[in-house]
């Protein structure tokens, strides 16, 4: 089985291609059209969500939760048609997003000849070469900017293909069979890995879908993950009077296994190569959890090795139907696959078992398994944005103790760059969330100052106040602004801390 | 307070500090619930409390000042503060704090040289500005409650922003941060606007957070992340402009910062288990409120600068009414937002009882 994902901006060069790559492959093929077609026949206004977002009118939170419909939409319908058919060959304008992670696809970025693709934009619109350039140039942009508002990345960073192929260099019929012959390849058929974790973003995207077109839960927000045939809902508080309507209908969504519904004020999502549900760092992130009403989401991030390289690079996907990124294992086996995916005890690194604590608990958000370091993490949490804390835990474990704390860190940092919420190492999560004999002290150090300080003004108000009122020279004066500027900033630094202990302190956050 | 101090500043007590403590708890809730910082409360109250109304201005914007640093660093570790966004407004509500200060420093000389009550025309002038700006703010944020249409859309309307964006005034700044252009003489004229008011009520955030929102099309986390980072630079402004014209009372920025740190904890606690639209409801009330509160001490400033006739005995009276409305309206709205916070605290504990698990494929849920 194959699957083709051909992307470029020009429509006629990329479905004169699907096509004929469908004809060699025997393939069903899909346009982006054709679904958006699908998309607007079923309620979704799609052409109204590309003017808002071409135009940049509408304000993009608006936007979001029509994105996330349109996409869960097209993910459910190409995941309806690989099913049906063998082969499937789909072209769009950055299609190699729309089923991330998923080893077996074949992402293409398809180049077109420019020179005759201007001579063409000239002819068909009557417009001069200049004008014809700054039309290109404007659709162009326009991609790119849906790209970007889409998937949150760049439609010309080729790290999400696996093939491109330039018009200008190359024949249509050549670029067809360079296709062909790769879909030949053992790296791009499918696996159980693969399988299941097609099995799994589609069943999110349907019921993503499902739960968009109903008219009880279309306008909320819900967290939806798979994994392993196990669907996740997470909804809000506020929204709990809408869970039987959502309950309801995944009841008759085809092809879960299990289907967990979780109400979280917010998700917490923790980051680690190893999980263990008896160590510290489970007790102090479900209890910050507890605290905030948050469900914990876990990820795994698997080291990258060599092999692996570029599979998870290679998209920056949508992770809103989260499925398991695993590493592809051609090179290791030749591409010969066992039918059934065995692993050895304690292989998922814990995944699994901090899971079903965390269920026990009611604290469970979803989990899903990441090869890559940080740039694939930052990626997973712009998909995702419904986080409120990011914590990173045992990752690198693989490194010295040394080498292991820096990298730590470095990932730490390189994370809290790019994204817009908070993420901190475990150390940092125990610092802030365990109050024990070293917060005790930082309370009293930042207590006593301040105590000391409102003793002094109010033993010595008058003279203070004199010094601060009464008219005198311009030097006294600007000594009095200045005095006020360096010592209300100061009081404000050590009572803030200290209240915010206090209140820490009485768990009261 | 002794000689020209007495005039200036007032004789505290333990029973005046307390009010000021309480001042600054009520404020700082409000302050924590709404997101603005607090003033429209605590300068009337001070004023209430006989503090005279440069002052209480000049010690609330310190206090402010201060508070908004802490917070400030809080927001930008969430990525709510658009920097660029910030100082480009900084620019002419720096200006628009100089023009406040001026003129509440003329107004306060003025009355005493014309013979009147010293600090009697400031007084009126702040309370003028403070009832006729908030009424616009609580009867705008009262229509917005009451006319939104019940279909889940409870976000802010982007009408000013888009009609604004078709006008398409050049040149436009593109702010990365909030994601949006802004046409410069916009930007020029809610700096100015906010800077002003901040400088003359101490309050900037009632007219800062709506226009960021409003006008220029901002996600409300931004906005208030920003007007807070502004604040922080408008405090310090106005702090610095106050202090050298020698306003600023330390006790009583040092008592309010007692009670409104603690305060806004519980606010934002309150933020985070209060529907949007009790939010906004609460604060309509409140602040309508406040403005009552001040426009009954209007007459006393009256009589002092002779503007009027009434009798000098009423001035307790109508104080003392000033002074009730303003707590009832702190009381009620501090009611509410505890309520709630131990309502949610209690829901917490039970947290783990809500989670709802179905097995497939039975379909019991």
């Amino acid at each position: 089985m194959a699957i083709v994902i051909i992307s470029s901006e020009i429509k006629n060069v990329r479905r004169d291609l699907a096509q004929s790559v469908a004809a060699k492959l025997g393939a069903q093929c899909i346009s982006r059209e054709q679904l958006v077609e699908q998309a607007t026949q079923a309620g979704i206004p799609v052409g109204k969500l590309e003017v808002a977002v071409f135009k940049q009118s509408t304000p993009r939170e608006r936007l979001a939760r029509l994105k996330y419909r349109y996409l869960a939409f097209v993910t459910a319908a190409l995941c309806d048609l690989a099913s049906q058919h063998r082969d499937l060959v789909y072209h769009g304008r950055a299609g190699n997003l729309l089923l991330p992670r998923i080893s077996h696809v074949i992402r293409v970025r398809l180049l077109a000849d420019e020179e005759r693709q201007l001579q063409q934009t000239m002819t068909s619109l009557n417009l001069e070469m200049e004008k014809a350039k700054d039309y290109q140039r404007r659709l162009q942009e326009d991609v790119a900017r849906w790209v970007h508002f889409m998937h949150g990345t760049d439609p010309n960073d080729l790290r999400g293909y696996d093939l491109v192929l330039n018009l200008a260099h190359l024949k249509m019929e050549s670029a067809a069979a360079a296709i062909f012959s790769m879909a030949q390849l053992p790296d791009f058929q499918t696996t159980p890995a693969s399988t299941q974790a097609l099995g799994d973003l589609c069943l999110a995207a349907r019921a993503r879908d499902l739960l968009g077109r109903d008219e009880r839960t279309g306008d909320i927000d819900l967290g939806v993950s798979a994994q392993d045939g196990r669907l996740t809902v997470t909804y809000m508080p506020q929204q709990a009077e809408k869970a039987p309507a959502i309950k309801a209908l995944l009841a008759s969504l085809q092809g879960a296994r299990e289907v967990v519904c979780t109400m979280a004020l917010t998700n917490l999502l923790w980051v680690s190569e190893s999980f263990d549900p008896d160590s510290s760092s489970f007790a102090h992130v479900t209890d910050l959890a507890q605290r905030w009403g948050a469900a914990v989401e876990l990820m795994r991030l698997a080291p990258q090795t060599a092999d692996e390289e570029g599979v998870c690079l290679a998209s920056a996907e949508d992770l809103t139907a989260a499925g398991p990124c695993l590493p592809k294992e051609m090179d290791l086996t030749g591409g010969i696959q066992d039918d059934v995916v065995t692993q050895p005890a304690g292989a998922d690194g814990g995944l699994a078992s901090t899971a079903e604590r965390l269920i026990s608990l009611g604290l469970f958000g979803g989990g899903r398994v990441l090869v890559g370091g940080g740039e694939e993490v930052v990626v997973a949490i712009k998909s995702a944005p419904h986080y409120s804390l990011v914590v990173v835990g045992d990752v690198f474990v693989s490194k010295s103790p040394a080498v292991r704390t820096r990298l730590s860190r470095e990932l730490v940092a390189y994370v809290s760059e790019r994204v817009t919420l908070p993420v901190m190492s475990k150390e940092d999560l125990q610092a802030k969330v365990v109050f024990g004999a070293k917060q005790f002290a930082r309370l009293a150090l930042y207590t006593a100052p301040v105590a000391a300080i409102f003793l002094a003004v109010f033993t010595f108000q008058e003279p203070i106040q004199g010094f601060l009122g009464s008219p005198g020279s311009l030097g006294m004066k600007v000594l009095a602004a200045a005095a006020v500027a360096g010592f209300v900033p100061l009081v404000a630094y050590l009572y803030g801390n200290s209240a915010g202990l206090l209140f820490k302190w009485l768990r009261f956050e | 307070m002794h000689g020209l101090l007495s005039e200036l500043f007032i004789n505290l007590d333990l029973y005046s500090a307390l009010q000021v403590v309480i001042l600054g708890f009520i404020g700082g809730v409000l302050s924590g619930f709404i997101g603005s910082g607090g003033a429209f409360f605590m300068t009337p109250g001070m004023m209430n409390l006989g503090v005279q109304g440069v002052v209480a201005v000049a010690s609330n914007i310190t206090h402010k000042f201060g508070k908004a640093m802490v917070g400030s660093h809080k927001h930008g570790e969430m990525g709510n503060v658009d920097k660029k966004l910030a100082l480009s407004l900084l620019i002419t509500a720096a200006a628009g704090i100089r023009l406040a200060v001026w003129l509440s420093s003329l107004l306060f000389e003025s009355g005493d040289a014309s013979g009147g009550h010293k600090g009697a025309g400031a007084n009126l002038y702040i309370s003028l500005v403070f009832v006729s700006i908030l009424t616009v703010v609580a009867v705008s944020m009262l229509k917005d409650v009451f006319g939104k249409k019940s279909d889940g859309d409870t976000g802010p309307s982007h009408k000013i922003a888009e009609a604004l964006a078709r006008l398409n005034l050049k040149p436009l700044i593109y702010f990365k941060v909030a994601d949006v252009h802004v046409s410069l003489w916009v930007l020029l004229l809610v700096g100015l606007t906010t800077g002003y008011l901040a400088g003359t009520i101490g309050v900037g955030g009632f007219i800062g957070v709506p226009a960021m929102i409003y006008v220029f099309g901002i996600p409300t986390a931004v906005a208030a992340g920003t007007e807070l980072y502004l604040a922080m630079f408008m405090g310090a402004f106005g702090a610095l402009n106050y202090a050298f014209a020698g306003y600023v009372d330390l006790r009583l920025v040092l008592l309010l910062f007692l009670g409104s740190l603690l305060g806004v904890h519980l606010g934002v606690y309150g933020v985070k288990v209060v529907k949007e639209k009790i939010i906004r409801l609460v604060t309509g009330v409140i602040i309508l409120l406040c403005v009552l509160s001040r426009a009954v001490a209007i007459p006393v400033y009256l009589r002092q600068m002779d503007l009027i006739n009434t009798a000098a005995s009423w001035d307790g009276w109508l104080n003392s009414a000033s002074k009730g409305l303003l707590f009832a309206s702190g009381f009620a709205g501090i009611g509410i937002i505890m309520y709630n916070v131990l309502k949610a605290y209690r829901q917490r504990l039970r947290l783990k009882r809500t989670i709802a698990y179905s097995q497939k494929p039975t379909g019991q849920h």
